[in-house]
């Protein structure tokens, strides 16, 4: 394997209920700032892969090596750290405060963080084009405008990678593609490596590289040439 | 000029007024009477008495005061621009504190003081001044009645006097606050009553005055001599009823006193009586006439006591101002 | 009363026990979280040393130094720690006060910083204890037991901190200090536990607290006489009530908890209020977790300053109080003159004047109530003085420790200076003290009362 270059390394990675298989062991890598989008039926373990990965949930068996760092030997103390320091979360819920304004959401991040800052949340809530909209509670905004605040709260400590699943699994066509022609901008300028969960082909036009899962083991992996440019 | 000569002319200055230096010599006092008063009963009377005579005490207090005020000027330089609040009560606390120490000091090296006794119609003069005053009006304030088992105490006003200078000019002085005459303050440490005493030697009178004496709070006794007559006068008031020491809340009659008396030659008694009747010994006989009042005024002359004054002014509206002000910074605090 | 002793001597060693082991305790997590573990090496050789010091006065029975001198020195010791720790605490609040830092870096002089420090630490409270472990001593007439049961104490702490060290590991308490802190706690540590007087004073608060009222009064009275406030008989009771109030035990109480705080407050408002200062870091992110590393670890290092503050306010009000502020005032017992003279026994079934506490007797004469009040000084000659003095109305005196306090105006008089004349000064007698009795002359209290017996 090319170890400079592989950001994310998983290792035979198997995860196992009671009654079945989630994972059945999976291997991969993916290369720093990569976008990658893995795609497969329901239930063929895809939101498992992403947890592990994320540190919320732990394997049976297998390594998971992110930036030279084996995340499963973390303690509780050093994996929260961890976590906070170089991984976002967007979820097909956006699990928003809903007693909080959009850039009181994102100060919570950056205080879980380290510190609160309105300013810098400010900036960020403008970056992903909700500049009008920092005093508004989430019940207020649309669901693609609350998806966008997941996407500047997930962004605003920089991590190095974002794991995203079912980001616009409750949007509708035009919003689908507001939501990832932003992601697609921001990931050009500021390079993190994205991993992707989904089950719609047209989301998966977007990124660099796709890989099929089904029953719990990889079954495609493949890079998309020609990226798709915005519309 | 040259610079590097300029520069060693403002180092001393540079020391002086630096904070570090004025909070290293602070604590030097600190260590200083923190020692003392482990060390010994009367740290600060032996503090003050080092402040009034060593000069080494003096020389380094001299030091902390330039520093402080050097201090002062480099601090209002430095915090005017800033809040103005702040800056008020900061120059408030810090230059209340100067002067506060500034009139200790010099209260303590400078003043000069007088006391003596007075009644109605005497002159007086302080040592350090050229002026006469003459006492002409004297109001002790004592009850015309006193019970020895009241709580209400002797007077029924603080007691006061009139001074009048050379000019006629008349000055009203009570015991507090001191009232300054040109540059001399005055006050009433004491007052008492002085019986008007008559001596009679065979039947004709040779000597007759006023005696000061401390018979207040009645119960008291205090005594006087005659010169040069070898006899001695132990006085105290007598109660308006005649039960001696039986009563158990005796009256003092203090408009028109009574007064006990016991003549001692050497340590006997020889005479015994109460002023209602003359009380005769030997060849000679006592007498009482009307009393007048006495009064211990005090004079001092000390440019520290305004010094102090102000200082404790400032202190004591600088405090709140700077407690609010801390309070007002926390009033908009976040994070 | 033996079982008394013995339980007092475990006490003691108990006591300097756990206040080394928490000194111990704070210092090895500092050392620890600041990565200067070696320096551990030079506070073993000053406790140890101070140790071996300390005990070797267990082998004189007659102590070379008096209790009162042990103890002037670990007051001493006291005000040193606490008010280096005050100016280390300024220092931190943004004003330089350090001038030779370059020099302290030096290993050198680190190491015996640390040592004296230790030694001056420790050496005076174990001194004082194995003084007081003598006296104790010799009313038990074992030296050995006192010794057992005091060395037994020093176990018990010993391992009651080992057990909680190896329970809790604990070092992380390392976080929450900096110098001026270390420096402050060992302050605090001294203030609760050094005192030297047994049972009846574990900790230096009163005698603190006395110093404390004692200057505040003094500078009170000194500022009074400058201004040419009279003597209170002239004034209105109203007016002298009010005056009076700035010579209470109160007024002094507080005010000296203002000084002792003033610094812990000035640090806090420092630490807590004022800006941080700008981190430099290249991204947004980067500054932001600087400044929350540094805000937190301001927030640390602001706890055990306000614990401080927090002991001291509940300590000061809580002992002084009961202990400090309350003044001893005996009944006077009545006496009788026989053919002209008082005579008073120096002991008798009821009392013994010789405690060292105040008595006071009394006459009728001429149906007023005159008292007279005897105390021993600590020289052991006895003073006989009126229950008055020449300026107050006379309400007499009464005792707080070795001092007489006047119960109208609060003027503190220490015991051993009484025999003076004048002022405030309680007026002292010619007495004849001798075979068992004291014998003053009737004459002589009269003559002198009458001169005292002065009023509002
Ligand atoms: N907590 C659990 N206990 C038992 N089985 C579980 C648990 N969580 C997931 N599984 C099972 O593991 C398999 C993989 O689930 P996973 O959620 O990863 O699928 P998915 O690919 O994300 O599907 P979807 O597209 O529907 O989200 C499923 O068969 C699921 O039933
Ligand atoms: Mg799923």
């Amino acid at each position: 394997m090319t170890n400079n270059k592989s950001f994310i390394q998983v290792r035979n990675l198997v995860k196992e209920y009671k009654t079945a298989y989630a994972l059945r062991g999976v291997s991969m890598t993916v290369e720093k700032g990569q976008w990658i989008n893995i795609m497969g039926p329901s239930g063929s373990g895809k939101s498992t892969l992403l947890n592990i990965i994320g540190g919320l949930d732990n394997s049976t068996s297998g390594d998971v090596i992110i930036d030279s760092t084996d995340v499963e030997a973390l303690d509780e103390d050093h994996l929260a750290i961890f976590r906070r320091e170089q991984i976002g979360f967007i979820f097909q819920q956006s699990h928003l405060i809903p007693y909080l304004t959009a850039v009181e959401n994102v100060m919570l991040a950056q205080y879980f963080h380290s510190m609160a800052d309105e300013e810098e949340a400010g900036e960020a809530l403008k970056r992903v084009g909700l500049g009008q909209r920092l005093h508004h509670r989430p019940s207020q905004l649309s669901g693609g405008e609350q998806q966008r605040i997941c996407i500047a709260r997930a962004l605003i400590n920089s991590p190095g990678i974002l794991l995203a699943d079912e980001p616009t699994g409750n949007l509708d066509r035009d919003n689908t593609e507001i939501i990832l022609e932003l992601l697609d901008s921001i990931h050009r300028e500021d390079h993190f490596t994205i991993v992707l969960v989904t089950h719609d082909p047209f989301v998966s036009k977007w990124g660099d590289r796709v890989l099929q899962m089904e029953d719990g083991h990889i079954v495609g992996d493949e890079f998309i040439k020609e990226r798709v440019k915005g519309a | 000029m040259n610079n590097i000569g300029y520069q060693i002319l403002k180092l001393p200055f540079t020391i002086l007024s630096s904070r570090a230096f004025l909070l290293w010599l602070a604590g030097g006092w600190l260590v200083y009477y923190v020692s003392l008063a482990i060390w010994m009963d009367e740290a600060f009377a032996f503090f003050v008495s080092g402040v009034e005579k060593t000069s080494l005490i003096q020389a380094l207090f001299i030091l902390f005061l330039v520093s402080g005020y050097l201090n002062l000027i480099r601090g209002i330089k430095v915090r005017f621009s800033g809040n103005k609040i702040g800056f008020v009560a900061w120059l408030m606390l810090s230059a209340g504190a100067m002067l506060y120490l500034t009139g200790f000091f010099l209260s303590i090296n400078v003043r000069q003081f007088d006391s003596r006794l007075a009644g109605e119609g005497d002159v007086i003069r302080p040592s350090w001044s050229s002026e006469n005053y003459r006492v002409v009006d004297l109001s002790p304030g004592i009850k015309s009645q006193y019970k020895k088992s009241g709580q209400d105490g002797l007077l029924d006003h603080e007691p006061e006097i009139t001074l009048i200078d050379g000019l006629d000019k008349a000055y009203r002085v009570g015991a507090y606050p001191p009232v300054k005459i040109g540059r001399t303050y005055f006050h009433i440490l004491n007052y008492g009553i002085a019986p008007g005493v008559e001596l009679f030697e065979n039947g004709r009178l040779i000597q007759s005055g006023y005696m000061a004496l401390r018979l207040l709070p009645p119960g008291r006794s205090d005594y006087f001599d005659i010169m040069p007559y070898p006899y001695r006068f132990l006085v105290s008031l007598a109660p308006e009823t005649d039960h001696g020491g039986t009563a158990q809340a005796p009256v003092f009659n203090l408009e028109n006193p009574r007064y006990s008396t016991r003549v001692f030659s050497g340590e006997k008694v020889i005479a015994e009586g109460d002023s209602g009747e003359a009380l005769s010994f030997d060849r000679f006989a006592l007498g009482y006439f009307r009393h007048t009042y006495w009064v211990q005024l005090e004079a001092a002359k000390d440019p520290g006591i305004p010094i102090i004054k102000y200082g404790i002014f400032l202190i004591v509206f600088g405090m709140p101002v700077y407690l609010l002000r801390l309070v007002i910074a926390l009033l908009p605090f976040r994070n | 009363m033996i079982n008394s002793i013995i339980y007092e001597a475990q006490l003691i060693g108990f006591k300097e026990g756990i206040k080394a082991g928490l000194v111990w305790l704070v210092f090895y997590s500092y050392l620890l979280s600041n990565d200067r573990k070696s320096l551990a090496k030079s506070f073993y050789t000053g406790i140890s040393l101070s140790l071996l010091l300390g005990l070797s006065f267990l082998l004189f029975p007659e102590s070379p130094v008096s209790g009162d001198f042990i103890g002037n020195i670990i007051s001493m010791s006291f005000a040193l720690f606490l008010i280096f720790s005050g100016a280390a605490l300024y220092h931190a609040s943004g004003v330089d006060l350090f001038v030779f830092r370059d020099g302290m870096r030096s290993e050198f002089v680190i190491r015996t910083l640390v040592f004296s420090l230790t030694v001056i630490f420790f050496l005076p409270d174990f001194t004082g204890s194995a003084v007081y472990l003598n006296e104790l001593a010799e009313l038990k007439e074992n030296t050995f037991m006192t010794a057992v049961s005091a060395a037994a104490g020093i176990m018990i702490a010993a391992v009651i901190i080992f057990s909680f060290v190896r329970l809790y590991k604990p070092f992380w308490l390392g976080s929450f200090f900096a110098f001026p802190q270390l420096l402050l706690f060992l302050a605090m540590v001294k203030l609760f536990g050094s005192g030297i007087k047994g049972i009846s004073e574990l900790s230096l608060i009163p005698s603190v607290q006395r110093g404390f009222i004692k200057f505040i009064h003094d500078l009170v009275h000194q500022t009074f006489v400058m201004l040419m406030v009279p003597d209170h008989p002239l004034l209105k009771k109203t007016t002298w009530d009010f005056i009076g109030t700035f010579f209470g035990p109160g007024f002094a109480s507080i005010a000296s908890l203002f000084i002792l705080l003033a610094l812990p407050a000035l640090f806090i408002n420092h630490t807590l209020f004022r800006p941080l200062p700008e981190p430099p870091a290249r991204t947004n992110i980067a500054r932001r977790k600087t400044r929350a590393l540094m805000l937190s670890d301001r927030r640390k290092k602001a706890v055990p300053v306000i614990f401080f503050m927090v002991f001291i306010i509940s300590a000061w009000f809580s002992y002084g109080g009961e202990k400090v502020l309350q003044v001893y005032d005996p009944e006077p017992r009545p006496v009788v003159a026989d053919n002209g003279v008082i005579v008073i026994p120096l002991k008798d079934p009821v009392t013994d004047v010789m405690d060292g506490r105040l008595h006071k007797f009394s006459f009728v004469h001429e149906g007023e109530e005159v008292r007279v009040m005897v105390i021993k000084k600590a020289d052991n000659s006895l003073s006989v003085c009126l229950d008055a003095c020449e300026i107050c109305p006379p309400s007499g005196y009464g005792q707080r420790d070795d001092h007489v306090v006047c119960l109208y105006c609060s003027t503190p008089i220490p015991v051993n200076t009484l025999g003076r004349a004048g002022g405030c000064n309680p007026v002292p007698l010619a007495a004849d003290i001798g075979d068992g009795f004291i014998r003053i002359e009737l004459k002589e209290i009269i003559k002198k009362w009458g001169f005292v017996n002065s009023g509002r």
